[in-house]
């Protein structure tokens, strides 16, 4: 590889789109040429550089005020009237194991692909609607586990029981909140599923002990 | 166990306390101003500076910025979620930049108005590091066009090749040569200012 | 004839006063005849329960029944028996039961527990354990276990079939040479899984720590929330790695770094074969680390 080949392939390099051939005889050239290897380090400073301006500049005067009048003259293609998808409708009157079957279903696809091919729009709502019935239905069990509590004096498997549903909440709190900003992120709906799994799970155990004492 | 002790009791409701972006869109949907003003005010930031680098010029930024968001207001029906909400809203606004330069292109004039401290985050810092900052956002701004896109979008913003080729319908060659150019132009030009300092 | 009388019943009272007690600190040792793979039930509420297989076709219950307690039942017939300590309805507090319970050893044996400890060895068929806030030991190279357990620990020894272990805040220690297939779920509890040969690994868990050593022979999917997750691996694995975290960090000792997947976002990715890639291996956190190295 000539020193001029070399200049040229510095910029693929620090990019990661150089070929892996490429790459070796690159590597070999720079171990002997100083000169490109300070041409590389004054690139990877550049690039670092850029990378590293602030992402946020926020304008001097308001916008917004010029937006909000514009707004009124570009009315909106409004999307199709919010459907309820049927599944949740059955979700409603099977219950909750069920309703994590087909929701975990609808999670590795077969659902949810359905439903955003058909009604895109609708996704957000799926999002939210699958949220709020987990919520609806932990929500008995979290006020029955407390009144557990206080009545078996404070039992220690109970109270422990609570601090986990604290943890499991917090997960939640900021998985749901990733998840709202990225909602066709199949990774973090997945960790959102794990923890209402284990929020079911755990309410679930917490009738059992509380049976028990 | 089965029986709610007290439905009204003190599990509070996550999902009331949960309000996210995916919410606001929405609303917005529906026709909610407010809920797409909060939108605004959480993108603006970074949507301006794209625009802003972009043009290397503030007026037409603010008004480039504001067509992006007017576009997104008409153009929210298709956000299908590919991504982040943020990322689509940005990737609107790099077409709305394209567009106005593409138009812009016929036009005579200088169209490369120098890039001012004003809007620059970095104000009223005196370190080194603060001054090489406002340096390189000066030499973007001073760079030709098609290679300032290819450089704010591939290493300010950190969009890959192909994206960029999606983008500005450029082939992948071509953005490569752009990114090259403007890497070699910043370097001259950032030496010399470096220079300048050093010998002040 | 009055007088008498009196004295009888203070007698028979005293008598019954005495006896009590003597009852309820009841010395138990039962045998019964069973077949080598009957099904077994134990349940004991408080206290301790030792499970012991052998090669005799008999169960052999030894113990000491806790104050408080109703009575041990031990009912059922040669392929099903229930061994049972019956506590009042509504008794708050009953003192230790202790039972030492020999089984032949291909049994399939459950045990149900609130707080009592657990420990079982020796036995080579299915096992289910239920406990709440005991300890489980486990000792044994099993087809099959379950257990179900919510803030006892658990340290299990031996090699297993198909093993499926849920806790919430109980520690799991595993140490064992071979494991067909593991799955545990755990909410804050940390799992530390030693020398294990698994050919599936299936680990859920929300804020507990994750550590593996071994070999994954198949496939494993690990997911965790807050919890960093740990795999150190005999050697190079061979094996495809898809691991992601949202807002943690990956530390990879054997290839690639992990790539952001979008500029905006914090989330990292990152995927890669080592070896010759026989193995599936799955790994998601949220804000979990995730270190991937040798032993």
């Amino acid at each position: 590889m000539t020193h001029k080949d070399a200049l040229l392939l510095l910029n693929d390099h620090i990019d990661g789109v150089l070929s892996p051939d490429h790459e070796d005889e690159l590597h070999d050239h720079l171990a002997t040429c100083p000169s490109c290897r300070a041409e590389l380090d004054q690139l990877r400073a550049l690039v670092t550089a850029a990378a590293d301006l602030p992402e946020d500049i926020q304008p001097e005067r308001d916008l917004w005020t010029g937006i909000e009048q514009m707004l009124e003259g570009h009315p909106r293609r409004m999307p199709a009237s919010p459907r309820r998808s049927k599944a949740w409708f059955v979700v409603g009157g099977i219950g909750l194991a069920a309703a994590i079957i087909l929701v975990t279903l609808g999670m590795s696809g077969i659902l949810f692909r359905e439903q955003v091919e058909i009604i895109p729009d609708n996704y957000a709502n799926t999002a939210s609607h699958y949220i709020e019935m987990m919520e609806a239905e932990c929500r008995q069990g979290e006020v029955a586990l407390h009144a557990a509590i206080d009545n078996s004096n404070e039992s220690v498997t109970l109270v422990r029981m609570r601090d986990d549903i604290q943890i499991i909440d917090q997960a939640l709190e900021e998985s749901i909140s990733a998840w709202r900003a990225n909602p066709h992120n199949r990774r973090l709906a997945r960790l959102v599923m794990t923890s209402y799994r284990f929020k079911v799970d755990l309410l679930n155990k917490a009738a059992r002990v509380a049976s028990n004492t | 166990m089965n029986e709610p002790v007290n439905p009204e009791g003190r599990a509070d409701s996550a999902s009331g306390r949960i309000t996210g972006e995916l919410d606001l869109i929405s609303a917005s949907l529906q026709g909610d101003r407010r809920a797409f003003e909060t939108l605004y005010t959480r993108h603006i930031g970074r949507v301006f500076a794209l625009c802003l680098r972009m043009t290397g010029d503030k007026r037409r930024a603010e008004s480039l910025t504001q067509d992006a968001f007017i576009r997104a207001w008409s153009k929210l029906a298709t956000f299908q979620g590919r991504g982040e909400f943020g990322a689509w809203l940005r990737r609107l606004a790099v077409n709305v930049v394209i567009e106005d330069a593409r138009r812009r292109k016929r036009e005579r004039g200088a169209e490369i108005i120098p890039f001012v401290d004003q809007g620059l985050p970095t104000r009223g810092s005196e370190t080194q590091l603060h001054e090489e900052r406002i340096d390189l956002e000066r030499a973007i701004a001073d760079l030709p066009r098609g290679a300032r896109h290819a450089f704010v979008l591939h290493d300010v913003t950190g969009l890959r090749h192909h994206e960029i080729g999606r983008l500005t319908g450029l082939a992948t060659g071509t953005i490569k040569a752009q990114l090259h150019r403007a890497r070699k132009l910043l370097r001259e030009n950032l030496n010399r200012k470096g220079g300048s300092r050093d010998d002040t | 004839m009055k007088r008498t009388g009196t004295l009888l019943l203070t007698l028979l009272t005293l008598t019954l006063f005495m006896l009590a007690p003597a009852m309820a600190q009841e010395e138990i040792d039962e045998t019964r005849d069973v077949a080598k793979d009957a099904s077994i039930f134990i349940g004991n509420p408080v206290g301790e329960v030792i499970v012991i297989g052998w090669d005799r076709s008999e169960v052999r219950i030894e113990g000491e029944l806790g104050e408080g307690t109703r009575r041990l039942d031990v009912e059922g017939d040669e392929h099903r028996l229930v061994v049972e300590v019956v506590i009042p309805r509504r008794k708050r507090y009953v003192e230790d039961t202790d039972l030492e319970i020999h089984v032949p050893r291909g049994a399939r044996v459950e045990i149900d527990v609130v707080s009592a400890d657990v420990r079982v060895e020796g036995l080579t068929n299915d096992l289910v354990i239920n406990s709440v806030s005991g300890d489980v030991e486990i000792d044994c190279r099993l087809e099959m276990l379950d257990v179900d357990s919510v803030s006892g620990d658990l340290d299990l020894r031996g090699e297993t079939g198909r093993c499926s272990i849920e806790t919430v805040s109980g520690d799991l220690e595993l140490l064992s040479d071979s494991i067909k297939q593991l799955e545990v779920d755990s909410v804050s509890g940390d799992l530390e899984l030693n020398l294990v040969r698994v050919d599936r690994l299936m680990l859920d868990t929300v804020s507990g720590e994750i550590s593996f050593e071994g070999s994954i022979l198949k496939r494993a999917s690990l997911e965790s929330h807050s919890g960093g997750i740990e795999l150190f691996f005999d050697g190079e694995p061979s094996a495809g790695f898809e691991i992601s975290t949202y807002n943690g960090e990956i530390d990879n000792s054997f290839g690639p770094r992990p790539h952001r997947v979008d500029r905006w976002e914090p989330e990292l990715e990152l995927s890669f074969e080592s070896g010759g890639g026989d193995a599936d291996i799955r790994v998601e956190t949220f804000s979990g680390d995730v270190v991937l190295d040798t032993k």
